[in-house]
């Protein structure tokens, strides 16, 4: 399925999936990751019930410094 | 002397300096000025993760037992993006309280006072503990307090500029019309300037870049934080008057000569 993840196309070789399995493919940490999916937040620990289908807009969010 | 307590919002707060959290040269060297510094309040921005982003783990530098986490919404360029950025935030498990920023241009990083008020009053509304970015300007002041948020902050100047506070006199002016606390923001870059903030009767202060970017910032956090104390036990104390003549510190008369 193709979805869109921080604005970029991604594909993923399955017809569903969620959030730990995309960051998985991707290769990124959960620490400290946020993720909106078709415009609801998810926390880590809600992961594995943050359902990611064909067309999904994926914003994988991260806490930064900043002033 | 008597307990010297910041209220925001219901929350007490012993130390006046607020530090941000950019451009640390590492996790360690911020968990550590954040101890040196005494903070309760750390600022900590949201961005697009990515695999080569350098930020890993910099939460783990913030002990939410002892600091306050205050998200800000940098990066957005109107009220829209700002709401967005503060919900994405708390329902991320960020909490409550938002540092609201919105700057459309990138060269000055100018907050947009007509965007900062209409995304304040949602935020009010949504029951956020609102802490706008302002210019220092005391009409939007009083229509952000108006609308409820929780403090003001007005620049000193422009955003990790450490050019100091060039907007004194518009800072007086809103200090002396607030009724709420008045926390100056962007472009302290050295403890002088954030003792003079004190001095004039800012609430507390906002530091980042002059601590981050100094040669040793776990030290220059120690500094900000006595400078911090320094101004506002002289604010308590009350300075003297200036004069534009001299004035003898002993007696004019009985002179030896």
């Amino acid at each position: 399925m193709k979805i869109l993840v921080n604005g970029k196309e991604h594909n993923l070789n399955c017809d569903t999936a969620c959030c730990n399995d995309l960051l998985k493919n991707i290769g990124l940490s959960k620490n400290g990751t946020i993720a909106e999916i078709d415009g609801k937040v998810f926390t880590v620990t809600q992961f594995n019930e943050a359902v990611i289908k064909d067309g999904s807009k994926v914003e994988l969010i991260k806490i930064m410094g900043g002033g | 002397m008597q307990k010297d307590i910041l209220n925001i919002a219901g929350h007490e707060f012993q130390s006046r300096l607020f530090l941000g959290t950019g451009k640390f040269p590492s996790v360690q060297s911020l968990r550590d000025s954040i101890q040196a510094s005494g903070t309760q309040m750390v600022t900590v921005a949201l961005r697009r993760d990515d695999v080569s982003s350098q930020d890993e783990g910099i939460i783990s530098a913030i002990d939410r037992k002892k600091q306050i986490l205050l998200p800000n919404t940098s990066g957005a360029r109107t009220a829209e993006e700002a709401v967005r950025l503060a919900r994405i935030s708390k329902a991320g498990g960020c909490g409550n309280w938002i540092k609201l920023e919105v700057t459309p241009e990138p060269r000055y990083l100018l907050p947009d006072p007509v965007e900062t008020l209409k995304a304040a009053k949602i935020l009010v509304e949504e029951g956020f503990i609102v802490l706008p970015y302002i210019n220092a300007d005391p009409i939007l002041a009083k229509h952000l307090e108006e609308v409820g948020c929780s403090v003001v902050m007005p620049l000193g100047s422009p955003i990790g500029s450490n050019r100091g506070i060039e907007a004194i006199n518009c800072i007086k002016i809103i200090i002396e019309q607030s009724n709420i606390p008045v926390v100056v923001d962007a472009g302290l870059g050295a403890p002088s300037d954030a003792s003079l903030a004190m001095e004039i009767g800012a609430d507390a202060v906002l530091v980042n870049t002059a601590i981050a970017s100094s040669k040793n910032p776990v030290m220059m956090a120690c500094a900000f934080n006595d400078a911090v104390r320094a101004g506002r036990t002289a604010y308590l104390a009350g300075l003297g008057d200036k004069s534009f003549y001299a004035n003898a510190s002993s007696p004019k008369n009985n002179y030896v000569l």
